[in-house]
């Protein structure tokens, strides 16, 4: 090992040579809360990395001893100077201190070797396992594919959890939101997501990314430790930019996320990127563009947080096959203030997504978990990102839960009603509880499809509400164990034929007469 | 704004129009904004002596001769007459110049530096 390192050095040195050249440089005049204004860097570009010179006044030894280098990011182009977002901790930075053009524009290390790692905004990793090998680089900012390179969302993701593959499906390519007040399990939808493409083959199975933005670090930490425990982080990439972060950092992390993803998604494979949340980088992105004197809008947020979030979530797509057929999925999160959708932000990203899924807090609180109003969540892209199997379910579920809604109101009146209005409202608090799931317990769409057939069909209608969970969990186990060929017929073929639907109207009948009895 | 406004218009107009600028500044009820005329034209003539100096520093005292060398390797550096030698033993050899935004560095230290990042950044 020492030998190879030896003559590694002596090939170098006889390689080298002094290629010295004319630099443009610039100097620090102003420095303050992760902003730094700079003089000279005539020939900058806008979003050009700078490396700030520590090694003025140091000797080479100390020089030597140093571990990493500053960077900054270049966000204002002046009349007589530029102004740029220091990646990394302020203090190091001094005024009268040297500043570097690197000639390129911010971009964050891709590839294979990033899974199963926890990295930065600019892709350095933070887990303390090691550097991560990496050949190829994506830039941070791109532009979106086009239309003509894209094509139709037609495959699903599932993410395990009944309400939502069954009442707002997702697609491979989609952006769907999530949104709620805080502590309504939104990072639990994202995380049950991650999990229950463990149940995908090898082949198909998305790669997942994890993007935390503005979060404390114990939840991220416990987020990878969940992942690593349940055998998720193996395809999974977390990036995180924390609380104690600098605004610069929380303002790229999504952007590094969507590079990482991208590169999966030209490699023909699919992606899912959670952006938890956007309500966080918003805010990040308001502290930078006031602290570079940008004009403040409404709500004191500058004038493009529109466009932040438009270019970033655009770049979720599913591509033709000529581009390889690769996908993106974006889950982006916001966190809404007091139920309120009609905030700025909210109903910014909102209009840019495929669809929305609302938490309650209401119906937290009421132990309605998760806690998605499937009246005003909606999914644009709908049927088109089912199998066959759940469309046929699905249709039947979103219908009955409908009238169930219209009627809930009645139900206070229960004793006046006439026998259907009666049986309807029950059917739906029966589904509406059959939609209740625990988290981090995601359901293959398989079985979600048998549970959900049971519920529209009425098999549960002689079980007391609140038992339905239980006997939900007892279907299951009967279905895997006694009748395991329909599962395995329903998930290799996506769909309900005649003879699996015989098949499994038998076993549910079979099952629920030993149940109740 | 409006001092670095007046005070750039005080330099390119030159002495001979200042009194005109000052009767207008009367005129227009801003001759409270003189001190920050003043301040901005201090900023601009300190800046211009800046870019317009060159800085030649060495890990030794140059001798005339080589400092006649060096100017003529690099005459796109030396466009202004003001020159500035200093030493700095830290770069153990070699020089380095600096005129305004544009630096030429050709000291060991920077060499020995950039040898050291080849090696450890370079795959095996």
């Amino acid at each position: 090992m020492s030998q190879h390192i030896i003559e590694k050095i002596k090939k170098e040195i006889e390689h080298f040579s002094v290629h010295a050249k004319v630099e443009d440089v610039g100097t620090v005049v102003r420095v303050g809360d992760g902003v730094t204004e700079i003089e000279g860097l005539t020939e900058a570009v806008m979003s050009e990395v700078i490396v700030f010179d520590e090694t003025g006044k140091l000797s080479l030894e100390e020089i030597l001893r140093k571990e990493d280098v500053l960077y900054g990011l270049i966000l204002n182009l002046e009349e007589d100077s530029v102004k740029a977002v220091i990646l990394g901790d302020t203090a190091r930075v001094s005024e009268g201190m040297t500043v570097r053009r690197l000639g390129k524009v911010l971009g964050v290390p891709v590839g294979d070797a990033l899974l199963g790692r926890v990295v930065n905004a600019l892709g350095e990793p933070i887990d303390g396992k090691g550097k991560v090998e990496t050949t190829k680089e994506n830039l941070i900012e791109r532009v979106a594919y086009g239309v003509i390179d894209r094509s139709a969302v037609n495959t699903p993701i599932h993410t395990g959890i009944k309400a939502i593959d069954a009442m707002t499906p997702i697609g491979r390519g989609q952006r769907q939101l999530i949104i709620g007040d805080r502590y309504t399990g939104k990072t639990t939808i994202a995380i049950d997501t991650i999990l229950n493409q463990k149940s995908e083959p090898e082949n198909t199975r998305p790669i997942c990314i994890y993007v935390a933005i503005g979060q404390k670090e114990s939840k991220t930490a416990r987020i990878v430790q969940l992942l690593k425990d349940e055998g998720a982080l193996d395809y999974t990439i977390i990036v995180s930019a924390s609380a104690s972060d600098p605004a610069a950092l929380q303002f790229l992390a999504p952007f590094a996320g969507a590079a990482i993803g991208e590169y999966f998604m030209e490699q023909g494979k699919d992606a899912i990127v959670i952006y938890d949340d956007l309500s966080k980088h918003a805010v990040a992105y308001r502290q930078l563009s006031l602290l570079l004197r940008r004009p403040p809008g409404r709500e004191a947020y500058p004038g493009d947080i529109f466009y932040l979030h438009s270019r970033l979530l655009e770049r979720a797509a599913k591509l033709s096959k000529e581009k390889g057929g690769g996908s993106l999925t974006a889950l982006p999160i916001i966190e809404t203030q007091e139920g309120d959708v009609s905030a700025y932000i909210p109903t910014n990203v909102i209009s840019i997504t495929d669809g929305q899924i609302y938490l309650e807090t209401d119906l937290f609180n009421k132990h309605v978990l998760p806690a998605i109003n499937v009246g005003i969540s909606v999914s644009r892209v709908g049927g088109a990102a089912q199998t066959k199997a759940m469309k046929k379910v699905a249709g039947k579920i979103r219908l009955e839960l409908a009238q169930f809604r219209e009627l809930e109101a009645f139900m206070q009146f229960s004793g006046d009603l006439d026998k259907n209005t009666k049986d309807r409202i029950e059917k739906g608090r029966r589904l509406s509880q059959l939609l209740t799931q625990n988290k981090y317990v995601p359901i293959a769409f398989e079985k979600q499809v048998v549970v959900i057939y049971a519920g529209v069909n009425g098999y549960f209608e002689e079980v007391p509400v609140d038992k339905i969970t239980r006997a939900e969990d007892a279907l299951i186990s009967n279905i895997e164990n006694q009748h395991a060929e329909i599962l395995k017929d329903i998930a290799s073929s996506k769909e309900l034929s005649a003879a699996t639907e015989e098949s499994l109207k038998k076993a549910l009948t079979d099952f629920f007469s030993a149940y109740l009895h | 704004m409006q001092a670095k406004n007046y005070a750039q218009v005080i330099l390119s107009l030159g002495e001979s129009k200042l009194d005109q600028v000052i009767v207008h500044l009367k005129k227009k009820g801003l001759i409270s904004l003189l001190p920050a005329i003043l301040k901005e034209i201090e900023r601009t003539l300190k800046k211009r002596e800046k870019n317009e100096r060159v800085v030649l520093t060495s890990a030794q005292p140059l001798s005339e001769a080589k400092l006649k060398e060096v100017k003529h390797q690099h005459p796109e550096l030396f466009v202004h007459h003001s020159t500035v030698n200093s030493t700095e033993s830290g770069l153990i050899g070699g020089y380095r110049i600096q005129c305004g935004h544009k630096v030429l560095d050709v000291s060991y230290k920077k060499a020995l530096f950039d040898l050291y990042q080849k090696i450890v950044t370079s795959k095996p």
